[in-house]
């Protein structure tokens, strides 16, 4: 796909259109990465979105009151963990719904930014040092693109490589048969919501150091977008499948795909049929390819079992 | 059904498999697990199509495609696992559907009339013993054997000339079983051909006519019944090696028992007690011993052993282990504290089906894979190595998915886990249910080495005779309360034979309270 427009526009492999539509990705990028830890644990967070345009909301403001600019990345996180803490602790302990707590949540979230940017005009702060945050340059990226590819890497290690992760695909591929095995499947998905928060808050201080104005209703919408990229790129919604390589394949798909059709000036009224066919049609192949990886993978172990079973009788 | 052959992503599930079957008889389809069974009855039934092979229904060569095609036929099919709704009345999951035998009668109306269905399975349900009120009522309420009554009836009303059923007896009580094995004879005296599948070979004698036994998916035998011993079908079902096996003498466990006095309990339950379900329950668990715990389905068994390893919250009641007091409230702790659980029902309580043979091991224990700081692969694969020659399991590759497994071979997956954590008490809860022979008494003979390297162990089956082989002791539970106790099973059996142990014990875990 990335060839295909290549070829059909002038503008589209220019470095800086690149850079500049990876860059606008990165808070879906950080909120996918959370989104993934939940989906696979067996959850759903919808609130991912709201929370961080809310917590793009709180770290603006704080910024704009003149704090230093490392209060504002704390607030900004803290508002997401609060909202994950939320979610976490009614989820996981009054074992209410995930679906209808999380959309709980979105809606108190983006409630309280329509409230804050009533009150108060967040447009501009003035602390340079909040605005660099995000739009910093090293070796031709910006430090949010530097930032997000970090947090992926780390987060992949996490969900590879330390027992936290090894329980969130336990936890999403059996909740009981999991308890019985000994993992504390509560305490896992507590952590899962409480990442997914936490994330979204720091995604939200990104955004808001990069546009330095915040209204109300921003990002809303982001974690349909997250959701679709993470299963488009093969995360289960059934849990317990995916990694967080493959939500930011789906999130650099998604967004690539919107900025092809942008620069093939096709009209921006019908992108989002297109890009609905697009994921239709992406999980449709992608379900195919696995079936057919399996039929492959099982024939090449066909004679195994059989070997072992002839040696068996034979000894 | 002759030369069927069906290959299944590679593997060949059935190679010119041979099946038939006369009206009017009760044609017994046994074999190992793997062997082709359900593959054999999904073509059947229509719910997959071989690859070659032809099959004949009354001289007529039919081709069966999908389930409703196979319904027409007359085929019907009973699964092993109920599939009944429970939200739904008796009457409703009967015609469950199949509504359109009513709907055709009343001409254009596209209503379901209950009246009508009523009318029609009144009759073949009195036989089964499903009441009046009893079909108008929610189907969950019912207990095994009134489901399964319901299924047969579900599957009856369609006329078949075949009825397929697929261990049918699992989760029924002795005297249940009889019952659904009178309802067999019935059929059978009505004409229709019952194909049955079981793995509890002592079922067969004196109830199938003939039995065409399948391993490794090739018919190797078509055989009366009359005539033929338990071992004759084992070792047809087997083969000569394995039957070997099974029949070889068992471990014994009695005579390097540690004396009264310097045993030490491994674990003590207290008065344990939870609202409706266990009745002040308290029993010991002595170190390097096989305590059986023996009752019939809801006589609280399962319920004790999650409520011990904290799955379940207990309303009072306390658990020692080696004299020590312990709050575990929840199955971590419970690992903490050393103790491990196989449980009952592996498809939907043991596996995580995703996980490879080697995550599936480890996962109880991940500290146990770490190196710096990181999950270690290499440990991890050693791990699995290490159990799998120890245990013999059969797999590929420890990387293989454990759902692609047999039962037996997913099962000592699933004890590797438990004895990779180091417990000192192991429980076991249904170990060897709905797998076959050869691996059941791998597992039991594996149970009774674990015993006997000091591990303390309980063991719940439903089948007596299980309990009865692998128990050091036996307690017995009837409605939440402990009802009986075989203190020493090895001797009782020396001074009063094994048959009035096993009476003994059915007697106590049936009587109705009075």
């Amino acid at each position: 796909m990335f060839i295909f427009f290549s070829l059909k526009t002038d503008s589209f492999l220019i470095l800086d259109s690149i850079r500049y539509y990876i860059n606008d990705a990165v808070p879906i990028i950080i909120i996918a990465v959370g989104l993934t830890f939940v989906i696979i644990s067996g959850g759903i967070d919808l609130s991912i979105g709201a929370v961080l345009g809310l917590s793009a909301g709180t770290s603006l403001m704080v910024s704009m009151w003149g704090w230093p600019f490392w209060t504002a990345i704390l607030v900004g996180i803290l508002t997401g963990l609060a909202f994950g803490l939320l979610n976490a602790v009614i989820i996981t302990f009054l074992r209410v719904n995930d679906f209808i707590v999380t959309l709980g949540t979105l809606y108190i979230a983006a409630g309280a930014l329509t409230v804050l940017t009533d009150k108060i005009q967040l447009i501009g702060t003035k602390d340079t040092n909040f605005q660099r945050i995000s739009d910093m340059s090293f070796l031709g990226l910006t430090s949010s693109i530097w930032i997000a590819l970090i947090i992926a890497m780390v987060l992949e290690l996490v969900l590879l490589k330390l027992p936290f992760g090894r329980r969130i695909y336990a936890s999403g591929l059996g909740e009981t048969p999991a308890l019985i095995s000994g993992v504390n499947t509560r305490r896992t998905k507590f952590g899962a919501y409480l990442l997914s928060g936490g994330l979204a808050g720091f995604g939200g201080v990104l955004l808001a150091s990069h546009l330095n104005s915040v209204q109300s209703g921003l990002a809303g919408g982001f974690e349909l977008k997250a959701i679709a990229a993470a299963v488009l790129g093969g995360v289960s919604l059934a849990g317990g499948r995916g990694s967080v390589w493959r939500a930011c394949v789906g999130v650099l798909f998604l967004t690539t795909l919107n900025q092809g059709l942008l620069l093939m000036g096709i009209d921006p009224l019908i992108f989002q049929i297109i890009t609905g066919l697009c994921i239709l049609i992406g999980v449709v192949v992608d379900r195919g390819v696995y079936k057919l990886a399996l039929t492959v993978s099982t024939q090449i172990i066909d004679n195994e079992p059989q070997s072992l079973d002839s040696k068996e009788i034979s000894s | 059904m002759s030369n069927i052959s069906k290959r299944y992503q590679g593997v060949q599930a059935l190679n010119k498999v041979n099946l038939h079957v006369r009206s009017g008889e009760i044609h017994a389809l046994l074999g190992g697990n793997g062997a082709g069974k359900s593959t054999l009855l999904k073509v059947l039934s229509g719910l997959t199509t071989p690859d070659e092979g032809s099959i004949l229904l009354q001289g007529q060569r039919v081709k069966i495609e999908t389930p409703r095609i196979a319904q027409e036929l007359g085929i019907s099919m009973i699964h092993q696992e109920l599939s009944i709704i429970p939200d739904l009345s008796a009457l409703e999951n009967i015609f469950l559907g199949q509504e359109e035998l009513i709907s055709q009668r009343k001409g254009w109306t596209p209503w379901v009339n209950r009246n009508d269905m009523a009318e029609r399975v009144r009759s073949v349900a009195m036989e089964f013993g499903i009441t009046e009120a009893e079909l108008w009522g929610p189907a969950g309420e019912f207990g095994a054997l009134k489901k399964r009554s319901i299924e047969i009836v579900k599957a009856l009303v369609v006329q078949p000339k075949i009825l397929i059923l697929d261990e049918p007896t699992s989760g029924l009580e002795e005297h249940e079983k009889e019952l659904l094995f009178d309802h067999m004879r019935n059929l059978k005296r009505l004409g229709v051909a019952l194909i049955w599948v079981t793995h509890h070979l002592d079922e067969v004698f004196g109830l199938a006519d003939t039995a065409t036994v399948i391993r490794d998916g090739r018919s190797v035998a078509q055989t009366l019944i009359k005539g033929l011993g338990l071992d004759d079908l084992i070792s047809l079902m087997f083969g000569t090696q394995a039957s070997a096996l099974i029949k070889q003498p068992r471990i014994g466990n009695t005579g390097s028992k540690p004396q009264a006095a310097n045993r030490l309990k491994a674990l003590e339950v207290a008065n344990f007690k939870r609202a409706g379900v266990l009745k002040d329950i308290s029993f010991d668990l002595w170190e390097g011993e096989i305590l059986g715990i023996a009752g019939l389905a809801g006589a609280g068994r399962t319920e004790l052993i999650r409520a011990i390893m904290g799955i379940d919250r207990v309303d009072g009641g306390s658990v020692s282990i080696f004299g020590e007091i312990k709050k575990i409230g929840r199955p971590e702790k419970a690992y903490e504290f050393g103790m491990a659980m196989v449980p009952e029902d592996r498809k939907a309580l043991g596996i995580l089906s995703e996980f490879s043979v080697q995550k599936s091991i480890s996962i109880s224990n991940l500290l146990g894979i770490m190196r710096s700081g990181f999950l270690n692969t290499k440990k991890e694969s050693d791990l699995a190595a290490d159990y799998i020659s120890k245990f013999s399991i059969k797999t590929p590759n420890a990387r293989e998915k454990i759902r692609n497994l047999s039962g037996g071979n997913q099962q000592k997956v699933i004890i590797s886990r438990c004895i990779n954590t180091n417990p000192k008490i192991l429980i076991f809860d249904e170990p060897t249910q709905g797998i076959d022979i050869a691996s059941k008494v791998e597992i039991q003979n594996l149970i009774r080495e674990l015993a006997a390297s000091g591990k303390s162990i309980i063991v719940i089956a439903s089948e007596t005779k299980e309990l009865i082989g692998v128990s050091d002791r036996i307690i017995i539970l009837r409605e939440g309360s402990i009802v009986g106790e075989v203190k020493s099973v090895s001797e009782k059996i020396q001074n009063s034979g094994y048959d009035v142990v096993e009476q003994d014990i059915l007697h106590k875990s049936s009587k109705v309270a009075s």
